[in-house]
C-alpha cells in the first residue's frame, strides 16, 4: 500500500524521537499498543511549571503509519496546556495525514497514547 | 460447509474442545479427513460433490493449520467462547514497557552486530512465550480465567511480532 507524502515525511524524517526519564516529575509516560499488529508505542511529554508542554518525544515501533501518528502528534502538543492535548481527536490525524480507513487505527493508538502520558503526569502531581 | 464465523474446529477432528491437545492425535485425525475428500476419491463424482469435497478439504486444512499453533488454537478457543480478545486492554502495562525496552536492545544489537547478545536476547523472548503458553494452559483449565487467558493471548501476539523482528535480524546476522 501506498503511504502520502505527508507519512512518508515523518516516517523518513520522524520529528521528537526519543526518551525522557520517566522518573522526572514533570515527564509523563504514555505506553500503548495494538495487539492485533504487535505495534508498541511509547509518548512522553515535559511540562513546565505552568502546566504547559515545553517538549515531547516519541518511540514507535511499528509500521510508517503509527510512526508518522506519533510524531506528528509530539509536534502538536508542544506548547498546549494538559487539557488542550486531551482533546486532540485521531481524527484530526487521519486527516492531517491522509491515513487510509486500514490504517486508522494507528491514529487511534496515538490518541491513546498522548491521553495516557497525560494521566500519567496528572497521578504524579 | 463454507469456514464459517461458527465453526469448531476442536469437534471437527473430534478432539476434546479444550486449551492442551494431543498433537499426535491432531495429526492422525487431519490425515484421515483428507483421506475422505482427496480429490482422487471424487473423479467421477458430480461437479457438485467435487466443489463440497474442495470446501470440506480447505475447512480441514484452515483447522488443522489454527489447531496446531498455540497461539491460534488459543485465539480460536476464545472465539468459541465469545470472548473479543481485541478490544481486551492489557491489564499489566509494565509489559508494554519492558516491550519497547527489548526492541530497543534489538535495535542496538543490530547496529553492534554482537551475535551472543543477540543469542541472549533470543532465547528470552523465547523463554517469554513458553512462559505465556504455560499460563494459557493453567487459564484454559479454569472457565473464571478466560479475562487473563485473554492477557496472555495479547502478549504472545506481541512476542510474536517481536520474534519476527528477531529472526530478521538473526538473518542479517549471519
Amino acid at each position: 500500500m501506498a503511504y502520502t507524502e505527508k507519512v512518508l515525511d515523518h516516517y523518513e524524517n520522524p520529528r521528537n524521537v526519543g526518551s525522557f526519564d520517566k522518573e522526572e516529575k514533570n515527564v509523563g509516560t504514555g505506553m500503548v499498543g495494538a495487539p492485533a499488529c504487535g505495534d508498541v508505542m511509547k509518548l512522553q511529554i515535559k511540562v513546565n511549571e505552568q502546566g504547559v508542554i515545553e517538549d515531547a518525544c516519541f518511540k514507535t515501533y511499528g509500521c510508517g503509519s503509527a510512526i508518522a501518528s506519533s510524531s506528528l502528534v509530539t509536534e502538536w502538543v508542544k506548547g498546549k496546556t494538559l487539557d488542550e492535548a486531551m482533546s486532540i481527536k485521531n481524527s484530526e490525524i487521519v486527516d492531517e495525514l491522509e491515513l487510509p480507513p486500514v490504517k486508522v487505527h494507528c491514529s487511534v493508538l496515538a490518541e491513546d497514547a498522548i491521553k495516557a502520558a497525560v494521566e500519567d503526569l496528572k497521578k504524579k502531581q | 460447509m463454507v469456514a464459517s464465523t461458527t465453526d469448531n474446529y476442536f469437534e471437527l477432528f473430534q478432539l476434546p474442545v479444550q486449551y492442551t491437545i494431543d498433537k499426535s492425535r491432531l495429526s492422525e485425525a487431519y490425515r484421515e479427513l483428507q483421506r475422505v475428500v482427496h480429490p482422487d476419491r471424487f473423479v467421477g463424482a458430480s461437479d457438485y460433490e467435487r466443489r463440497l469435497a474442495q470446501q470440506k478439504s480447505t475447512l480441514v486444512n484452515d483447522g488443522y493449520r489454527v489447531l496446531r499453533d498455540d497461539l491460534s488454537r488459543a485465539q480460536h478457543l476464545l472465539h468459541l467462547n465469545n470472548v473479543d480478545y481485541q478490544q481486551h486492554v492489557l491489564s499489566d502495562s509494565s509489559f508494554l514497557m519492558a516491550q519497547i525496552e527489548l526492541r530497543e536492545e534489538l535495535e542496538e544489537i543490530a547496529a553492534s552486530k554482537d551475535f551472543d547478545r543477540f543469542s541472549i536476547l533470543f532465547s528470552h523472548i523465547q523463554q517469554q512465550q513458553k512462559n505465556c503458553k504455560e499460563q494459557l494452559q493453567a487459564h484454559f483449565s479454569s472457565s473464571d480465567h478466560l479475562q487473563s487467558a485473554c492477557d496472555e493471548v495479547i502478549k504472545l501476539q506481541f512476542l510474536g511480532k517481536l520474534c519476527e523482528e528477531a529472526e530478521a535480524l538473526e538473518e542479517r546476522l549471519l
